[in-house]
């Protein structure tokens, strides 16, 4: 890590930890993720789960569920975190203190992603405790400790959408709405519409939706199958990313 | 030195900042003045390198990017309400302070150097904007920097801070270090500025030494008292001395003239003074003669300024 960025992630570090907020938001996360697994667990009959429901279970519904409630609760934290600049005028005094803005953006990114990492593993540990306390035994085999893997993965993805559309728009509600409103109301729309036959025009496009595709990257049966779980995994990282470099972009060149 | 040199902005059409170049001297505090709309903030901004715009600024020769850690360098207060609201004092200087490796200790110098000792847990949302500015000062003064910009550091302070505030600015100037401070408090900026940096509509006006400055822009008045001022006022006149005017109060204001003129003429005829004095003309009547014509937003008829219309002076340290 070059000298400035780990100065970057010092301060990035620092200024989460210092603030109401993170500890708000990782709680949620994290008490959300435990609940949701012990509600899910309780639904199953007592005894060993199956590899396909403890990936379910595990990651707060998996690929059945239309988000992944860590991955919000992180992205808000992104979204919090980079509004907050706006808000109150802290982007004078952080670029102040780091005025290369691209190395400040990578260092925020940075930092979220551990905090993604961290949440999203702290979430998961908290919802095996809650199925063997409700007499379920998770099964770890390869598929289901791939799907978990991927779901950090996920939930990393939703941190950089959170981040990066708030540097975009500079508007948290807006970025909330965005968030939310994709894939719980505009994705199932476009997907339930390209079934027929007067939208089949929808029907290349449907494959390309990130919330979606960011689902079925959690599904148990194709990662059993390795790389068939690599396009829906690389379509949600893609728009992350994309996410994340628009406001490198538009960052660099932002009046302050 | 801080040298500013070509700066440029502007927003669509408008020029906020125009080929505007000045120097900022070691161990002096410049005052940096213009109306409002002038592009006081703007420059300063351009300068930090947090707008984009033409031009450069250098500290000591490097641009502000070029800076590694650019607190222990320059140290800037541009927003006394630039905080997290919840963020206590104290975690904000931290937060600032791991940007640039600065030494936890210093944290706690600079809250004791501003007087924000007592309030380093307390959420600054609670804040007065004079503690707001207390933090942002510290801010600036974390990594003991050679330059420093203050963007009306005085504002929301209380005699007690506007009077603490200066000791501090000049004592860090007579450390030898560049301190440009932009103010419209000109009573205040007369008491601490060495030099000034005057700009109107985004181009320089006058750059130079305060006392230059004031002569430049205001005419020399002598004060003349006589139990014979009416036979006094017609000498004057007849020697060509003046304008004279006679005012309310008795005494004469004589424009343009030595007081040694007037002291000959008078003694030549035996006319008795009370008093002959020069009149020393405020910071605020140059100020206000330099800027006619440069101010963005002014008050309608009837409250007009001087007639003397705006052109670039520089004094000592011409750019």
């Amino acid at each position: 890590m070059s000298a400035p960025l780990a100065d970057a992630v010092r301060m990035e570090a620092v200024r989460l930890r210092t603030v109401r907020s993170t500890y708000v938001l990782v709680t949620l996360a994290t008490g959300l993720g435990a609940l949701v697994a012990l509600l899910l667990a309780l639904l199953l009959r007592v005894g060993p789960m199956s590899g396909e429901d403890t990936a379910v279970v595990l990651t707060d519904g998996g690929d059945a569920a239309p988000v992944s409630l860590v991955g919000v609760t992180v992205a808000l934290l992104g979204v919090v975190t980079v509004s907050h600049d706006y808000r109150y005028g802290l982007v004078r005094a952080v670029l102040l203190a780091q005025p290369r803005r691209v190395v400040l953006v990578a260092a925020r990114l940075l930092v979220l992603s551990a905090v993604a990492v961290g949440v999203t593993t702290v979430a998961t540990l908290l919802a095996a405790g809650a199925c063997l306390a409700s007499g379920h035994a998770p099964t770890l085999d390869g598929a289901t400790l791939r799907v978990l893997l991927l779901h950090a993965g996920v939930v990393i993805g939703w941190a950089w959408l959170g981040a990066g559309l708030t540097w975009l728009l500079r508007h948290a509600a807006g970025v909330v709405a965005v968030l939310l409103a994709c894939p719980l109301a505009l994705e199932p729309a476009l997907l339930l519409a390209s079934r027929f036959d007067q939208a089949a025009l929808l029907r290349p496009v449907v494959r390309w939706l990130p919330f979606s595709a960011a689902r079925q990257a959690l599904a148990h049966d194709l990662a059993a199958d390795g790389a068939a779980v690599l396009p829906s995994a690389a379509t949600f990282a893609a728009f992350a990313v994309a996410a994340a470099g628009l406001a490198v972009l538009l960052v660099r060149h932002r009046d302050a | 030195m801080i040298s500013a040199r070509h700066l440029e902005k502007s927003y669509g059409s408008v020029h906020a900042v125009r080929d505007l170049s000045f120097e900022v001297r070691p161990g002096v505090v410049t005052g940096f003045l213009g109306p409002n709309g002038a592009g006081k903030s703007t420059t300063l901004r351009l300068m930090l390198g947090l707008d984009s715009g033409g031009g450069t600024t250098t500290f000591g020769g490097r641009r502000y990017l070029e800076i590694r850690r650019p607190l222990h360098v320059v140290g800037a207060v541009l927003d006394a309400s630039a905080f997290h609201p919840t963020r206590t004092a104290r975690n904000h200087l931290r937060m600032l302070a791991a940007s640039a490796a600065v030494r936890p200790e210093r944290v706690e110098e600079v809250l004791g150097l501003v007087g924000l000792a007592d309030a380093a847990d307390r959420r600054p949302g609670g804040f007065s904007l004079g503690m707001g500015q207390r933090l942002a000062l510290a801010a600036a003064l974390l990594g003991d920097p050679q330059y420093l910009i203050l963007d009306e550091p005085a504002n929301g302070l209380d005699p007690e801070g506007i009077h603490w505030l200066r000791r501090m600015i000049a004592h860090l100037a007579a450390e030898g270090r560049c301190v440009l401070v932009s103010s419209h408090l000109l009573a205040e900026m007369a008491q601490l500025a060495d030099e000034l940096v005057v700009i109107g509509r985004g181009s320089l006006v006058a750059a130079g030494p305060v006392s230059d400055f004031v002569s430049r822009f205001t005419q020399r008045q002598a004060v003349v008292r006589s139990p014979q001022s009416g036979w006094l006022a017609g000498l004057l006149r007849q020697g060509g001395v003046g304008p004279v005017s006679l005012e309310p109060d008795g005494s004469l204001l004589v424009a343009g003239a030595e007081l040694a003129q007037i002291g000959e003429i008078a003694g030549r005829h035996g006319v008795i003074l009370h008093e002959l004095s020069e009149r020393v003309a405020s910071l605020e009547e140059a100020f206000l003669a330099a800027t006619a014509g440069a101010a963005e937003y002014r008050a309608g008829p009837g409250q007009a300024g001087p007639d003397h219309p705006a052109r670039p002076v520089t004094g000592v340290a011409p750019v």
